[in-house]
């Protein structure tokens, strides 16, 4: 009936988001919007395997409006997940409607800055919160639900200055 | 001597094969490896668990993760995947690294990973119910 949960996390379905969030919310289903999931046959299995009892509907980011329309008309609450910024501001632009989103999970790499111990941001990275804030979204970062949720307003912020 | 990877969440790994050698003896530090997730994205999990693996040059061995379900088996499935002689079970406990360091050089790896499975569900029983309990309690 209802999208509890709009997440970016760099891990997609993993024990934060199945034991955590799942049953904090009481979700009945994951929705995975990833083109690579989507496309490899062995990443479905692996995701669906991943997510013990939840059901698992997985999408391409551009299959995501159409996925959160038929949502309306399905019983219990959905998760819809994300791997990247990027992944989330395209369904966005594409139309999927959610008006928050959760940074979950974005890890180290290289070029990337800390902001939390789960959330490091480059310069696309601050550009795609940009948008999305810009697209009405409010973005917060949290990883597990018993956590303190963190305002994502101030990352963007500190980007456009530089 | 098969070849050991522990793939966990935080400090699990490295406090599971500490205990665990300080009951079965301690194995050469080549032999045993821990890999954590901590502060890891998913691709980068998987592409530490794939260089370890490809050290291993083609020896046999048998990667055990924490939580299935989780990044670590996510990571250790998907770099394990392919490769000729490594196993992967979920679902780690101090019995099933005790009894992979007591037997590692005794099985190959499909057994072994068979044997931890099972000395792994056998470890898991109801010892003691509340006082008025009726038995047949869920």
């Amino acid at each position: 009936v209802t999208l509890a949960l709009a997440r970016v996390d760099d891990r997609l379905v993993h024990g934060q988001v199945v034991l955590a969030w799942g049953q904090a919310l009481s979700a009945a289903r994951l929705l995975v919007a990833d083109d690579t999931v989507a496309a490899i046959a062995w990443e479905r299995e692996l995701v669906r395997a991943s997510a013990c009892d939840l059901e698992v509907v997985v999408a391409t980011v551009a299959e995501v409006p159409a996925l959160l329309a038929e949502e309306a008309h399905r019983p219990g609450a959905a998760i819809l997940l994300f791997r990247s910024l990027a992944s989330a501001l395209a369904a966005r632009q594409a139309g999927a409607d959610f008006a928050e989103l959760d940074l979950g999970g974005l890890h180290y790499a290289p070029g990337k800055e800390r902001m939390l111990d789960y959330v490091f941001l480059d310069a696309a990275d601050r550009r795609d919160l940009a948008a999305l804030a810009a697209a009405g979204v409010r973005v917060f970062a949290q990883d597990v639900p018993s956590a303190r949720p963190v305002d994502a307003a101030a990352w963007l912020a500190q980007g456009t200055e530089e | 001597v098969l070849r050991f990877l522990l793939v966990t969440h935080g400090d699990l790994g490295r406090a599971l094969l500490a205990t665990a050698q300080g009951i079965a003896g301690a194995a050469a530090p080549a032999e045993v490896e821990v890999v954590s997730n901590a502060g890891q994205s998913l691709d980068a999990l998987t592409a530490q668990v794939a260089a370890c693996l490809t050290a291993w040059g083609g020896a046999e061995g048998v990667v055990l993760t924490d939580l299935f379900g989780g990044s670590t088996t996510q990571a250790a499935v998907a770099g394990a995947r392919g490769l000729a002689g490594v196993a992967v079970v979920s679902g780690v406990s101090l019995p099933m690294v005790v009894d992979f360091l007591a037997n590692r050089a005794r099985y190959g790896p499909a057994e072994m990973a068979a044997r931890l499975t099972d000395k792994g569900r056998a470890g898991v029983r109801l010892v003691l119910l509340p006082p008025g309990t009726a038995e047949s309690a869920p």
